[in-house]
């Protein structure tokens, strides 16, 4: 609630020309961190995630006036971002399949070019798992499980009813499961 | 016995001899201690009768009820009277005896607050993946990545200043000259079909002045999907060496040997969109 006060604020602040810039630069300080992870958990690598924030913090500066609290920031700015990273992921895949190697998935190609990648870890075993799910059920399964975000809330980001994101992410848990289980 | 033999007598004063011979012995038997048990079967008997609904036990029933009802119901004299007295002087004795914590009503919203949280949340990512698959509960939810230091930090400036810049190239009116080199440029970008582009509509007009000439030749080859068979002979080199050349158009040149593929948009996003264009590049710095 009281999160949703300063955004409130934020916005009121965002609307005047003298105190726009400052505003604007509060919401990414604010929320930068959480939608670059969420982005970079889609998109695998960091420059991937950097030029998908980067595009997106500029698309939210663009119609940010025309921003209603009908929503929360926070989850409008969610939906934004996992929008312009399933954008990024197609034309990835565009990009992918007009290439020589076009049966890797590109994903899990930049999960390996990691410096960090280590696929004797566990945890790098489940990111590999995730960047097999689909796109949008991936999106399911990152907000829930690293977000921890509730189904309500992602019900607005993905704009999609709890009882389907339920059921996406029991799927989601099984094919995870049965990867880590075999590799 | 005296009874029994005046009977017999006057049978034989009836005048039949039959009963003389027969005496009027009992030959009729009961069942063994048919005697003994009689009194207790009759005693039951007698109480089961009893125990029968009475004859309009049903219809005077309500009115026995509600008989019983008003002489339960009713109160001692003067009850009425003195009950508000006595309610207070319970109510008093009681906030006598129960004192509160200190900072109870203080406490008391956060208290309640925090029992509609606890019943309201959902249950816990974790303990919900116990339930669904304990072998990726052990995994946890912390992830493996990292970013470059002060990346977060850095990352507003950029953005800041991507957005600034933005604000004062709407001001900025481009001359025709360089809407030619930047739809150039953006040729340049898109890789080496975009670089046929360019290099055919300037080989063509060998001026800037005919800016519109130049647009609807890159137009046409765009539309006409020819660009491949124009330029396969081409190599980035070779257009670099030429945009190099060109003095001007060294920004393009650059943006062509350092560009990576993978950043680039399609043809068609920036070739009918201006807006794309601009905003593709500003964000190279290839034009404020």
């Amino acid at each position: 609630m009281a999160e949703q006060q300063d955004d409130l604020e934020l916005l009121l602040e965002f609307r005047q020309e003298s105190t726009k810039e400052r505003a604007f630069t509060k919401i990414m300080k604010k929320y930068q961190e959480r939608l670059y992870w969420h982005v970079r958990r889609m998109v695998g690598g960091h420059e991937d995630a950097n030029d998908v924030i980067q595009n997106m913090f500029i698309k939210v500066w663009k119609s940010l006036d025309n921003f209603r609290e009908d929503s929360q920031l926070y989850t409008w700015l969610y939906r934004i971002a996992t929008n312009e990273s399933l954008t990024h992921i197609e034309k990835a895949k565009k990009r992918q399949s007009v290439s020589m190697s076009d049966d890797d998935n590109p994903i899990s190609n930049s999960l390996k070019s990691d410096t960090d990648y280590d696929g004797n870890k566990v945890q790098w075993k489940l990111q590999q798992a995730i960047s097999t799910l689909p796109d949008k059920q991936k999106a399911v399964f990152n907000l829930r499980y690293f977000d921890e975000m509730p189904y309500q809330e992602m019900s607005k980001v993905l704009e999609t009813s709890e009882g389907a994101l339920k059921a996406s992410y029991h799927h989601a848990v099984k094919k995870i499961e049965e990867f880590i289980l075999n590799h | 016995m005296e009874n029994k033999n005046n009977i017999q007598q006057e049978q034989e004063e009836i005048g039949s001899p039959v009963f003389g011979i027969i005496d009027n012995s009992n030959v009729f038997t009961v069942p063994d201690g048919y005697f003994d048990e009689l009194p207790l079967s009759i005693l039951g008997k007698v109480l089961l009768q009893n125990s029968e609904t009475p004859e309009n036990y049903f219809e005077e029933l309500p009115l026995r009820v509600l008989g019983k009802i008003q002489n339960e119901a009713s109160v001692p004299e003067g009850y009425f009277e003195t009950l508000p007295i006595e309610v207070l002087g319970k109510i008093n004795t009681l906030s006598q005896e129960q004192t509160l914590p200190a900072g109870y009503f203080e406490n008391l919203s956060a208290t309640i607050m925090q029992r509609i949280k606890a019943e309201t949340t959902e249950v816990g990512v974790l303990t919900e993946m116990e339930q669904l698959s304990p072998t990726i509960a052990i995994i946890g939810n912390k992830y493996p990545f990292t970013v470059p230091a002060n990346y977060f930090e850095n990352n507003v400036e950029a953005v800041t200043k991507v957005i600034t810049d933005k604000q004062t190239a709407v001001v900025v009116k481009m001359g025709t000259a360089r809407k030619v080199l930047r739809y150039a440029v953006a040729a340049v970008v898109t890789g080496f079909m975009g670089l046929g582009i360019y290099t055919i509509a300037f080989d063509n007009t060998q001026q800037v002045s005919s800016n519109s000439a130049v647009m609807a030749k890159a137009d046409n080859i765009l539309k006409t999907n020819s660009i491949d068979d124009v330029f396969n002979s081409l190599t980035e080199a070779d257009i670099t060496d030429y945009m190099t050349s060109k003095g001007s158009n060294i920004n393009a040149a650059l943006v062509a040997s350092t560009i990576n593929d993978a950043d680039l948009p399609t043809a068609e996003d920036y070739m009918f969109d201006e807006e794309a264009l601009n905003d593709f590049l500003k964000g190279k710095n290839i034009i404020n």
